[in-house]
Protein backbone atom coordinates (compact mmCIF):
# COMPACT_ATOMS: atom_id res chain seq x y z
CA UNK A 1 0.00 0.00 0.00
CA UNK A 2 1.57 3.29 -0.98
CA UNK A 3 1.45 6.13 1.65
CA UNK A 4 -0.28 9.40 1.28
CA UNK A 5 2.29 11.77 2.28
CA UNK A 6 5.45 10.03 0.73
CA UNK A 7 6.85 10.98 -2.57
CA UNK A 8 7.72 7.74 -5.49
CA UNK A 9 10.15 7.82 -7.72
CA UNK A 10 10.80 5.64 -10.44
CA UNK A 11 14.79 4.11 -9.14
CA UNK A 12 16.46 4.57 -12.60
CA UNK A 13 14.92 7.62 -13.98
CA UNK A 14 14.05 9.69 -10.70
CA UNK A 15 10.44 10.39 -12.46
CA UNK A 16 7.72 10.77 -9.82
CA UNK A 17 5.58 8.31 -10.07
CA UNK A 18 1.34 9.42 -9.07
CA UNK A 19 0.68 6.10 -6.69
CA UNK A 20 -2.48 7.71 -4.78
CA UNK A 21 -5.86 7.15 -5.96
CA UNK A 22 -6.33 10.82 -4.89
CA UNK A 23 -3.45 12.61 -6.94
CA UNK A 24 -5.86 10.80 -10.25
CA UNK A 25 -6.43 12.91 -12.65
CA UNK A 26 -9.40 12.14 -14.42
CA UNK A 27 -10.11 14.63 -16.83
CA UNK A 28 -7.52 12.83 -18.80
CA UNK A 29 -9.66 9.44 -19.13
CA UNK A 30 -10.68 8.23 -22.60
CA UNK A 31 -14.20 9.02 -23.09
CA UNK A 32 -14.36 5.15 -24.39
CA UNK A 33 -13.89 3.95 -20.76
CA UNK A 34 -16.03 6.26 -19.41
CA UNK A 35 -19.29 4.96 -21.54
CA UNK A 36 -17.86 1.70 -20.44
CA UNK A 37 -17.60 2.30 -16.83
CA UNK A 38 -21.48 3.31 -17.37
CA UNK A 39 -22.72 1.02 -18.95
CA UNK A 40 -25.81 -1.36 -18.03
CA UNK A 41 -24.59 -5.04 -17.43
CA UNK A 42 -27.43 -6.55 -18.60
CA UNK A 43 -27.61 -6.85 -22.11
CA UNK A 44 -24.43 -8.83 -22.61
CA UNK A 45 -24.72 -11.36 -25.31
CA UNK A 46 -25.04 -13.88 -22.81
CA UNK A 47 -28.22 -13.12 -22.20
CA UNK A 48 -29.38 -13.98 -25.59
CA UNK A 49 -32.01 -16.87 -25.68
CA UNK A 50 -30.74 -20.13 -27.32
CA UNK A 51 -32.48 -19.55 -30.68
CA UNK A 52 -31.09 -16.84 -31.22
CA UNK A 53 -27.59 -18.36 -30.72
CA UNK A 54 -28.89 -20.58 -32.87
CA UNK A 55 -29.29 -18.30 -35.77
CA UNK A 56 -25.73 -16.31 -35.18
CA UNK A 57 -24.54 -20.12 -35.55
CA UNK A 58 -26.02 -20.61 -38.63
CA UNK A 59 -24.54 -17.50 -40.25
CA UNK A 60 -20.60 -18.19 -39.08
CA UNK A 61 -19.00 -18.82 -42.42
CA UNK A 62 -16.04 -20.16 -41.17
CA UNK A 63 -15.16 -23.67 -39.19
CA UNK A 64 -12.48 -21.43 -37.32
CA UNK A 65 -15.68 -19.56 -36.21
CA UNK A 66 -17.84 -22.73 -35.34
CA UNK A 67 -14.75 -23.97 -33.41
CA UNK A 68 -14.77 -20.67 -31.47
CA UNK A 69 -18.13 -20.55 -30.71
CA UNK A 70 -17.96 -23.57 -29.32
CA UNK A 71 -15.28 -23.40 -27.21
CA UNK A 72 -16.94 -20.46 -25.37
CA UNK A 73 -18.98 -22.68 -22.58
CA UNK A 74 -21.38 -25.93 -22.55
CA UNK A 75 -24.10 -24.25 -23.45
CA UNK A 76 -22.65 -22.89 -26.57
CA UNK A 77 -21.08 -26.28 -27.39
CA UNK A 78 -24.49 -27.63 -26.85
CA UNK A 79 -25.45 -25.70 -29.88
CA UNK A 80 -22.69 -26.41 -31.59
CA UNK A 81 -23.19 -29.97 -31.90
CA UNK A 82 -27.09 -29.79 -31.61
CA UNK A 83 -26.82 -27.70 -35.44
CA UNK A 84 -24.19 -30.47 -36.80
CA UNK A 85 -26.58 -32.23 -39.72
CA UNK A 86 -24.24 -33.91 -41.37
CA UNK A 87 -20.98 -35.95 -40.27
CA UNK A 88 -18.86 -38.28 -42.14
CA UNK A 89 -15.42 -39.50 -41.83
CA UNK A 90 -11.93 -39.31 -43.47
CA UNK A 91 -12.54 -42.47 -45.69
CA UNK A 92 -15.13 -41.64 -46.86
CA UNK A 93 -15.78 -41.78 -50.61
CA UNK A 94 -19.43 -39.76 -50.77
CA UNK A 95 -17.29 -36.17 -50.61
CA UNK A 96 -13.86 -36.79 -51.50
CA UNK A 97 -11.86 -34.44 -49.65
CA UNK A 98 -8.06 -34.87 -51.34
CA UNK A 99 -6.06 -33.60 -48.29
CA UNK A 100 -7.49 -36.47 -46.82
CA UNK A 101 -6.39 -38.75 -48.95
CA UNK A 102 -2.60 -39.04 -47.45
CA UNK A 103 -3.15 -38.93 -44.12
CA UNK A 104 -3.23 -42.42 -42.47
CA UNK A 105 -6.99 -44.09 -42.08
CA UNK A 106 -8.23 -44.22 -38.99
CA UNK A 107 -10.21 -47.91 -38.00
CA UNK A 108 -13.57 -46.56 -36.56
CA UNK A 109 -14.83 -48.54 -34.16
CA UNK A 110 -17.90 -48.68 -31.70
CA UNK A 111 -16.34 -46.34 -28.86
CA UNK A 112 -15.73 -43.94 -31.71
CA UNK A 113 -19.16 -44.57 -33.24
CA UNK A 114 -20.90 -43.76 -29.37
CA UNK A 115 -18.86 -40.88 -28.74
CA UNK A 116 -20.03 -39.16 -31.75
CA UNK A 117 -23.95 -39.81 -32.12
CA UNK A 118 -23.97 -38.84 -28.25
CA UNK A 119 -22.14 -35.61 -28.97
CA UNK A 120 -24.63 -35.16 -32.32
CA UNK A 121 -27.67 -35.69 -32.03
CA UNK A 122 -29.57 -34.14 -34.52
CA UNK A 123 -27.63 -35.54 -37.87
CA UNK A 124 -29.58 -36.12 -40.53
CA UNK A 125 -26.86 -37.61 -42.85
CA UNK A 126 -24.25 -40.36 -41.78
CA UNK A 127 -21.30 -41.41 -44.05
CA UNK A 128 -19.96 -44.49 -42.87
CA UNK A 129 -18.15 -45.32 -45.99
CA UNK A 130 -15.28 -46.52 -45.85
CA UNK A 131 -15.13 -48.10 -42.51
CA UNK A 132 -14.25 -50.95 -43.57
CA UNK A 133 -13.94 -53.08 -40.10
CA UNK A 134 -16.93 -51.59 -38.53
CA UNK A 135 -18.77 -54.76 -37.14
CA UNK A 136 -22.82 -54.55 -36.88
CA UNK A 137 -23.03 -53.99 -32.93
CA UNK A 138 -22.21 -50.42 -33.65
CA UNK A 139 -25.19 -49.77 -35.21
CA UNK A 140 -26.76 -50.79 -32.53
CA UNK A 141 -26.73 -47.60 -31.18
CA UNK A 142 -28.73 -46.21 -34.09
CA UNK A 143 -31.53 -47.52 -31.74
CA UNK A 144 -31.32 -44.36 -29.65
CA UNK A 145 -29.79 -41.91 -31.34
CA UNK A 146 -30.77 -42.06 -35.17
CA UNK A 147 -34.13 -41.20 -34.96
CA UNK A 148 -33.63 -37.80 -37.13
CA UNK A 149 -31.27 -39.70 -39.74
CA UNK A 150 -32.40 -39.44 -43.51
CA UNK A 151 -29.46 -40.29 -45.37
CA UNK A 152 -27.10 -43.01 -44.38
CA UNK A 153 -23.84 -44.45 -46.53
CA UNK A 154 -22.20 -47.91 -45.62
CA UNK A 155 -20.26 -48.02 -48.79
CA UNK A 156 -17.27 -50.84 -48.32
CA UNK A 157 -18.08 -51.44 -44.79
CA UNK A 158 -17.67 -55.59 -45.77
CA UNK A 159 -18.74 -56.21 -42.54
CA UNK A 160 -21.97 -55.57 -41.91
CA UNK A 161 -24.56 -57.90 -42.40
CA UNK A 162 -28.36 -58.46 -42.20
CA UNK A 163 -27.94 -57.90 -38.10
CA UNK A 164 -26.49 -54.83 -39.05
CA UNK A 165 -29.76 -53.51 -41.20
CA UNK A 166 -32.08 -54.91 -38.20
CA UNK A 167 -30.41 -52.02 -36.15
CA UNK A 168 -30.95 -49.78 -38.87
CA UNK A 169 -34.54 -50.71 -39.44
CA UNK A 170 -35.29 -50.45 -36.14
CA UNK A 171 -33.56 -47.16 -35.12
CA UNK A 172 -34.56 -45.31 -38.32
CA UNK A 173 -38.02 -45.11 -39.46
CA UNK A 174 -37.42 -42.07 -41.99
CA UNK A 175 -34.51 -43.43 -43.91
CA UNK A 176 -34.74 -42.08 -47.58
CA UNK A 177 -31.15 -42.47 -48.95
CA UNK A 178 -29.39 -45.49 -48.41
CA UNK A 179 -26.11 -47.05 -49.82
CA UNK A 180 -24.93 -50.64 -49.16
CA UNK A 181 -22.11 -50.97 -51.55
CA UNK A 182 -20.51 -53.54 -51.22
CA UNK A 183 -22.48 -54.79 -47.90
CA UNK A 184 -22.56 -58.42 -47.06
CA UNK A 185 -26.10 -58.11 -47.29
CA UNK A 186 -29.17 -60.88 -48.21
CA UNK A 187 -32.56 -60.60 -48.75
CA UNK A 188 -33.72 -60.87 -45.53
CA UNK A 189 -31.84 -58.32 -44.44
CA UNK A 190 -33.68 -56.22 -47.28
CA UNK A 191 -36.97 -57.23 -46.14
CA UNK A 192 -36.28 -56.19 -42.98
CA UNK A 193 -35.42 -52.97 -44.14
CA UNK A 194 -37.80 -51.92 -46.29
CA UNK A 195 -40.67 -53.29 -43.77
CA UNK A 196 -39.86 -50.64 -41.28
CA UNK A 197 -38.22 -47.73 -43.67
CA UNK A 198 -40.63 -47.29 -45.99
CA UNK A 199 -39.96 -43.65 -47.62
CA UNK A 200 -36.95 -44.98 -48.53
CA UNK A 201 -36.36 -43.02 -52.00
CA UNK A 202 -32.80 -43.70 -53.19
CA UNK A 203 -30.69 -47.16 -52.59
CA UNK A 204 -27.36 -48.70 -53.70
CA UNK A 205 -27.00 -52.04 -53.80
CA UNK A 206 -24.05 -52.65 -56.32
CA UNK A 207 -22.08 -55.60 -55.75
CA UNK A 208 -24.29 -57.21 -53.08
CA UNK A 209 -23.80 -60.41 -54.83
CA UNK A 210 -26.34 -62.04 -52.06
CA UNK A 211 -29.58 -60.01 -53.62
CA UNK A 212 -31.70 -61.86 -55.51
CA UNK A 213 -34.90 -60.93 -56.82
CA UNK A 214 -36.96 -61.72 -53.65
CA UNK A 215 -35.27 -58.72 -51.98
CA UNK A 216 -35.90 -56.74 -55.01
CA UNK A 217 -39.81 -57.79 -54.38
CA UNK A 218 -39.60 -56.62 -50.90
CA UNK A 219 -38.07 -53.46 -52.22
CA UNK A 220 -40.75 -52.94 -54.67
CA UNK A 221 -43.67 -53.96 -52.63
CA UNK A 222 -42.83 -51.86 -49.44
CA UNK A 223 -41.23 -48.46 -50.64
CA UNK A 224 -43.53 -46.64 -52.79
CA UNK A 225 -41.87 -44.10 -53.01
CA UNK A 226 -38.85 -45.19 -54.62
CA UNK A 227 -37.21 -43.18 -56.75
CA UNK A 228 -33.67 -44.35 -57.61
CA UNK A 229 -32.10 -48.01 -57.52
CA UNK A 230 -28.52 -49.08 -58.25
CA UNK A 231 -28.16 -52.74 -58.81
CA UNK A 232 -24.72 -53.30 -60.35
CA UNK A 233 -23.05 -56.46 -60.51
CA UNK A 234 -25.63 -58.38 -58.42
CA UNK A 235 -25.85 -61.35 -60.85
CA UNK A 236 -28.12 -62.91 -59.23
CA UNK A 237 -31.43 -60.57 -59.92
CA UNK A 238 -32.84 -61.21 -63.33
CA UNK A 239 -35.19 -58.52 -63.05
CA UNK A 240 -38.48 -60.44 -61.87
CA UNK A 241 -38.71 -58.77 -58.76
CA UNK A 242 -39.47 -55.20 -60.34
CA UNK A 243 -42.95 -56.35 -60.86
CA UNK A 244 -45.65 -54.01 -60.34
CA UNK A 245 -43.08 -51.04 -58.90
CA UNK A 246 -44.28 -47.51 -58.02
CA UNK A 247 -44.30 -44.99 -60.75
CA UNK A 248 -41.93 -43.11 -59.13
CA UNK A 249 -39.08 -45.31 -59.89
CA UNK A 250 -36.97 -43.07 -62.43
CA UNK A 251 -33.58 -44.32 -62.02
CA UNK A 252 -32.41 -47.71 -62.37
CA UNK A 253 -28.92 -49.05 -63.18
CA UNK A 254 -28.22 -52.67 -63.81
CA UNK A 255 -25.50 -52.88 -65.27
CA UNK A 256 -23.35 -56.89 -65.60
CA UNK A 257 -26.74 -58.51 -64.92
CA UNK A 258 -27.84 -61.34 -65.87
CA UNK A 259 -31.65 -59.77 -66.63
CA UNK A 260 -33.44 -62.44 -68.46
CA UNK A 261 -36.49 -60.81 -71.10
CA UNK A 262 -39.27 -61.04 -68.61
CA UNK A 263 -37.24 -59.15 -66.48
CA UNK A 264 -36.79 -56.16 -68.74
CA UNK A 265 -40.64 -56.46 -68.89
CA UNK A 266 -41.02 -56.11 -65.21
CA UNK A 267 -38.27 -53.32 -64.93
CA UNK A 268 -40.27 -51.15 -67.07
CA UNK A 269 -43.82 -52.25 -65.69
CA UNK A 270 -43.56 -49.39 -63.47
CA UNK A 271 -43.80 -46.70 -66.47
CA UNK A 272 -42.11 -44.24 -64.58
CA UNK A 273 -38.82 -44.54 -65.82
CA UNK A 274 -36.41 -41.76 -66.98
CA UNK A 275 -32.74 -43.50 -67.25
CA UNK A 276 -32.20 -46.83 -67.47
CA UNK A 277 -28.79 -48.83 -67.78
CA UNK A 278 -28.67 -52.26 -68.89
CA UNK A 279 -24.86 -52.21 -70.25
CA UNK A 280 -22.94 -55.06 -70.31
CA UNK A 281 -26.48 -57.33 -70.39
CA UNK A 282 -25.20 -61.01 -70.01
CA UNK A 283 -25.94 -62.86 -73.37
CA UNK A 284 -29.57 -64.73 -72.94
CA UNK A 285 -30.51 -67.15 -75.33
CA UNK A 286 -34.03 -66.41 -75.54
CA UNK A 287 -33.00 -62.30 -76.55
CA UNK A 288 -33.61 -59.27 -75.40
CA UNK A 289 -37.17 -58.97 -74.35
CA UNK A 290 -37.90 -55.59 -75.54
CA UNK A 291 -40.22 -56.79 -78.67
CA UNK A 292 -42.91 -57.63 -76.59
CA UNK A 293 -42.80 -54.83 -74.23
CA UNK A 294 -45.66 -51.84 -74.27
CA UNK A 295 -44.32 -49.18 -75.32
CA UNK A 296 -46.36 -47.11 -72.98
CA UNK A 297 -44.26 -48.10 -70.17
CA UNK A 298 -41.10 -46.76 -71.80
CA UNK A 299 -43.12 -43.56 -72.68
CA UNK A 300 -41.25 -41.75 -70.53
CA UNK A 301 -37.14 -42.78 -70.85
CA UNK A 302 -34.83 -39.99 -71.46
CA UNK A 303 -31.13 -41.67 -71.02
CA UNK A 304 -30.41 -45.35 -72.02
CA UNK A 305 -27.00 -46.99 -70.96
CA UNK A 306 -27.08 -50.00 -74.10
CA UNK A 307 -23.39 -50.60 -74.38
CA UNK A 308 -21.85 -53.65 -74.76
CA UNK A 309 -25.51 -55.14 -75.01
CA UNK A 310 -25.05 -57.74 -78.26
CA UNK A 311 -28.28 -58.90 -77.85
CA UNK A 312 -29.63 -55.66 -78.63
CA UNK A 313 -30.64 -55.47 -82.32
CA UNK A 314 -32.54 -54.13 -84.94
CA UNK A 315 -36.26 -54.74 -82.96
CA UNK A 316 -35.23 -53.39 -80.03
CA UNK A 317 -33.72 -50.45 -81.38
CA UNK A 318 -37.20 -49.72 -83.83
CA UNK A 319 -39.24 -50.27 -80.89
CA UNK A 320 -37.03 -47.74 -78.69
CA UNK A 321 -36.66 -45.40 -81.05
CA UNK A 322 -40.43 -45.03 -81.65
CA UNK A 323 -41.28 -45.45 -78.51
CA UNK A 324 -39.32 -43.11 -76.70
CA UNK A 325 -40.20 -39.44 -77.56
CA UNK A 326 -38.42 -37.95 -75.15
CA UNK A 327 -35.13 -39.53 -75.33
CA UNK A 328 -32.01 -37.37 -75.12
CA UNK A 329 -28.77 -39.09 -74.72
CA UNK A 330 -27.99 -43.19 -76.01
CA UNK A 331 -25.66 -44.97 -75.89
CA UNK A 332 -25.62 -47.93 -77.85
CA UNK A 333 -21.58 -48.38 -78.46
CA UNK A 334 -20.78 -52.14 -78.79
CA UNK A 335 -23.75 -53.08 -79.76
CA UNK A 336 -22.82 -55.25 -82.93
CA UNK A 337 -25.96 -56.61 -83.75
CA UNK A 338 -27.93 -53.61 -84.50
CA UNK A 339 -27.55 -52.65 -88.87
CA UNK A 340 -29.25 -50.57 -91.08
CA UNK A 341 -32.75 -50.84 -90.09
CA UNK A 342 -31.84 -49.89 -86.82
CA UNK A 343 -29.73 -46.76 -87.56
CA UNK A 344 -32.65 -45.73 -90.47
CA UNK A 345 -35.55 -46.14 -87.17
CA UNK A 346 -32.69 -44.02 -85.05
CA UNK A 347 -32.70 -41.52 -87.63
CA UNK A 348 -36.16 -41.22 -88.39
CA UNK A 349 -37.33 -41.38 -85.32
CA UNK A 350 -35.47 -39.81 -82.58
CA UNK A 351 -36.52 -36.57 -82.86
CA UNK A 352 -34.86 -34.95 -79.84
CA UNK A 353 -31.94 -37.37 -79.21
CA UNK A 354 -29.25 -34.82 -78.50
CA UNK A 355 -26.27 -37.38 -77.87
CA UNK A 356 -25.44 -40.74 -79.49
CA UNK A 357 -22.86 -42.96 -78.62
CA UNK A 358 -22.02 -45.55 -81.89
CA UNK A 359 -18.36 -46.45 -80.51
CA UNK A 360 -16.82 -49.91 -82.22
CA UNK A 361 -20.47 -50.79 -83.39
CA UNK A 362 -19.51 -53.37 -85.75
CA UNK A 363 -22.19 -52.84 -87.93
CA UNK A 364 -22.39 -49.45 -88.16
CA UNK A 365 -21.80 -49.16 -91.97
CA UNK A 366 -21.77 -45.86 -94.27
CA UNK A 367 -25.30 -46.14 -95.30
CA UNK A 368 -26.10 -46.20 -91.23
CA UNK A 369 -24.02 -43.05 -90.87
CA UNK A 370 -25.65 -41.40 -93.39
CA UNK A 371 -29.59 -42.13 -92.14
CA UNK A 372 -28.08 -40.82 -88.90
CA UNK A 373 -26.83 -37.42 -90.78
CA UNK A 374 -30.03 -37.38 -92.38
CA UNK A 375 -32.37 -37.13 -89.24
CA UNK A 376 -31.66 -36.59 -85.26
CA UNK A 377 -32.38 -32.89 -86.18
CA UNK A 378 -31.62 -31.58 -82.53
CA UNK A 379 -28.50 -34.10 -82.11
CA UNK A 380 -25.15 -31.87 -80.50
CA UNK A 381 -22.58 -34.81 -79.66
CA UNK A 382 -21.84 -38.39 -81.89
CA UNK A 383 -19.43 -40.62 -79.67
CA UNK A 384 -17.83 -42.16 -83.19
CA UNK A 385 -14.67 -43.79 -82.40
CA UNK A 386 -13.26 -46.91 -83.85
CA UNK A 387 -16.46 -47.92 -86.24
CA UNK A 388 -14.52 -49.82 -88.71
CA UNK A 389 -16.71 -49.87 -91.63
CA UNK A 390 -16.75 -46.18 -91.88
CA UNK A 391 -14.71 -44.68 -94.07
CA UNK A 392 -13.11 -41.10 -93.86
CA UNK A 393 -15.42 -39.60 -96.70
CA UNK A 394 -18.38 -40.30 -94.85
CA UNK A 395 -17.36 -38.46 -91.65
CA UNK A 396 -16.03 -35.82 -93.70
CA UNK A 397 -19.51 -35.04 -95.59
CA UNK A 398 -20.84 -35.62 -92.27
CA UNK A 399 -19.50 -32.80 -90.71
CA UNK A 400 -20.06 -31.21 -93.50
CA UNK A 401 -23.51 -31.22 -93.94
CA UNK A 402 -24.20 -31.73 -90.21
CA UNK A 403 -21.60 -28.56 -88.55
CA UNK A 404 -23.95 -28.54 -85.62
CA UNK A 405 -23.19 -31.88 -84.66
CA UNK A 406 -18.90 -32.64 -82.75
CA UNK A 407 -18.32 -35.51 -83.62
CA UNK A 408 -16.08 -37.54 -80.61
CA UNK A 409 -13.73 -39.96 -80.61
CA UNK A 410 -13.46 -41.00 -76.89
CA UNK A 411 -15.71 -43.85 -75.51
CA UNK A 412 -17.44 -42.81 -72.58
CA UNK A 413 -18.49 -45.57 -69.98
CA UNK A 414 -21.13 -43.62 -67.34
CA UNK A 415 -23.76 -41.58 -69.11
CA UNK A 416 -25.55 -41.57 -65.47
CA UNK A 417 -27.03 -38.66 -64.54
CA UNK A 418 -26.95 -36.56 -61.55
CA UNK A 419 -30.76 -36.46 -60.50
CA UNK A 420 -30.54 -39.01 -57.21
CA UNK A 421 -28.02 -39.76 -54.50
CA UNK A 422 -27.18 -36.16 -53.50
CA UNK A 423 -26.27 -35.86 -49.76
CA UNK B 1 -24.90 -83.71 -89.98
CA UNK B 2 -26.96 -80.88 -91.42
CA UNK B 3 -26.43 -78.15 -93.78
CA UNK B 4 -24.37 -76.23 -91.61
CA UNK B 5 -24.82 -72.46 -92.19
CA UNK B 6 -21.95 -70.44 -92.04
CA UNK B 7 -18.75 -70.77 -90.82
CA UNK B 8 -18.38 -72.56 -86.84
CA UNK B 9 -16.94 -69.68 -84.46
CA UNK B 10 -16.40 -69.99 -81.27
CA UNK B 11 -17.15 -66.41 -78.98
CA UNK B 12 -16.14 -64.79 -76.16
CA UNK B 13 -18.34 -66.24 -73.19
CA UNK B 14 -19.22 -62.79 -71.42
CA UNK B 15 -19.90 -60.65 -74.57
CA UNK B 16 -20.35 -63.09 -77.60
CA UNK B 17 -17.98 -61.33 -79.39
CA UNK B 18 -16.68 -63.99 -82.31
CA UNK B 19 -13.17 -64.67 -81.11
CA UNK B 20 -12.06 -67.96 -83.28
CA UNK B 21 -13.02 -70.22 -86.29
CA UNK B 22 -13.38 -74.05 -85.47
CA UNK B 23 -11.29 -74.58 -89.00
CA UNK B 24 -8.41 -73.01 -86.91
CA UNK B 25 -7.75 -75.29 -84.51
CA UNK B 26 -4.20 -76.89 -84.56
CA UNK B 27 -4.74 -79.17 -81.37
CA UNK B 28 -7.13 -79.74 -78.52
CA UNK B 29 -5.00 -81.00 -75.99
CA UNK B 30 -3.29 -77.61 -73.98
CA UNK B 31 -3.96 -77.63 -70.52
CA UNK B 32 -4.54 -74.44 -69.05
CA UNK B 33 -4.54 -73.50 -64.77
CA UNK B 34 -8.54 -74.13 -64.96
CA UNK B 35 -8.92 -76.55 -67.22
CA UNK B 36 -8.78 -77.78 -71.09
CA UNK B 37 -8.02 -75.66 -73.86
CA UNK B 38 -7.40 -75.31 -77.42
CA UNK B 39 -4.77 -74.06 -79.86
CA UNK B 40 -5.49 -72.14 -82.64
CA UNK B 41 -3.80 -70.64 -85.21
CA UNK B 42 -4.83 -67.11 -84.97
CA UNK B 43 -7.64 -65.27 -83.33
CA UNK B 44 -9.36 -62.56 -84.20
CA UNK B 45 -11.27 -59.40 -82.29
CA UNK B 46 -8.84 -59.87 -79.19
CA UNK B 47 -5.53 -57.88 -78.37
CA UNK B 48 -2.68 -58.89 -76.54
CA UNK B 49 -1.37 -57.79 -73.17
CA UNK B 50 2.47 -57.38 -72.21
CA UNK B 51 4.51 -59.98 -72.78
CA UNK B 52 6.31 -62.10 -69.92
CA UNK B 53 8.31 -65.38 -69.38
CA UNK B 54 6.04 -67.95 -67.74
CA UNK B 55 7.21 -71.73 -67.00
CA UNK B 56 4.29 -73.24 -68.15
CA UNK B 57 3.89 -77.58 -68.69
CA UNK B 58 6.50 -78.07 -71.31
CA UNK B 59 8.91 -75.49 -70.53
CA UNK B 60 9.79 -71.79 -70.59
CA UNK B 61 7.98 -69.26 -72.44
CA UNK B 62 7.40 -65.71 -73.97
CA UNK B 63 3.83 -65.70 -73.90
CA UNK B 64 1.48 -62.79 -73.96
CA UNK B 65 -2.48 -62.56 -72.31
CA UNK B 66 -5.04 -62.64 -74.85
CA UNK B 67 -7.98 -60.09 -74.21
CA UNK B 68 -11.36 -60.09 -75.54
CA UNK B 69 -11.51 -56.45 -77.62
CA UNK B 70 -15.17 -55.77 -76.75
CA UNK B 71 -15.09 -56.90 -73.05
CA UNK B 72 -11.45 -57.27 -72.06
CA UNK B 73 -12.04 -60.68 -70.19
CA UNK B 74 -8.51 -62.47 -70.23
CA UNK B 75 -9.41 -65.34 -72.76
CA UNK B 76 -6.04 -67.15 -72.83
CA UNK B 77 -2.47 -66.71 -74.09
CA UNK B 78 -0.43 -65.93 -76.81
CA UNK B 79 2.81 -67.85 -77.57
CA UNK B 80 5.57 -65.34 -78.39
CA UNK B 81 8.86 -66.64 -78.05
CA UNK B 82 9.48 -70.66 -77.14
CA UNK B 83 13.34 -71.35 -75.76
CA UNK B 84 13.06 -75.13 -76.90
CA UNK B 85 13.16 -76.36 -80.33
CA UNK B 86 10.37 -78.96 -79.88
CA UNK B 87 7.89 -76.24 -78.89
CA UNK B 88 9.06 -73.49 -81.77
CA UNK B 89 5.99 -74.73 -83.96
CA UNK B 90 3.34 -72.88 -81.29
CA UNK B 91 5.22 -68.85 -81.81
CA UNK B 92 2.66 -66.76 -83.15
CA UNK B 93 -0.20 -69.30 -81.80
CA UNK B 94 -3.08 -68.50 -79.78
CA UNK B 95 -4.68 -70.82 -76.94
CA UNK B 96 -8.00 -70.32 -75.87
CA UNK B 97 -9.11 -71.54 -72.33
CA UNK B 98 -12.13 -74.14 -73.30
CA UNK B 99 -14.63 -72.32 -70.36
CA UNK B 100 -13.70 -68.62 -71.96
CA UNK B 101 -15.32 -69.74 -74.93
CA UNK B 102 -18.74 -70.95 -76.44
CA UNK B 103 -19.56 -72.43 -79.55
CA UNK B 104 -21.38 -69.90 -82.09
CA UNK B 105 -24.74 -71.34 -84.19
CA UNK B 106 -23.18 -74.87 -84.01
Amino acid sequence: MSQADVSYSCGSCGYALNLTSSSRVTSSIGSRYNKSINKDPSTSIFQLSDDCLYFIFQRLDSSLDRESFGLTCHRWLHIQNSSRRSLQFQCSFTQLSVPSLSQPSMNVNSFHLYKLLNRFQQLHSLSLSGCTELQDSCLSMLITYGSKLQSLHLECCFRITDHGLSFIANGCPFLTVVSLYRCNITDTGLSTLTKSCSSIKDVNLSYCLHISDHGITALSKNCRHLRAIRISHCRNVNGLGFQGCSQSLIYLEADSCKLEPEGITAIVSGGGLEYLNISNLRWCIRGHGFGVIDSQFIARLKVIDFRLCRTIDDEAVVKIARGCPLLEEWNLALCHEIRIGGWRSIGSNCGNLKQLHVNRCQNLCDQGLVALRDGCRRLRKLYLGRCRQIGWTTIEMFKCLRSDVQIVNEEVMCIAPDWSFQL
Amino acid sequence: MGDLMGPRLYSCYKCRNHVALHDHIVSKAFQSKNGRAFLFSHAMNVFSGPKEERQLMTGLHVVADVHCADCREVLGWKYEKAYEDSQKYKEGKVVLEKYKIVKENW
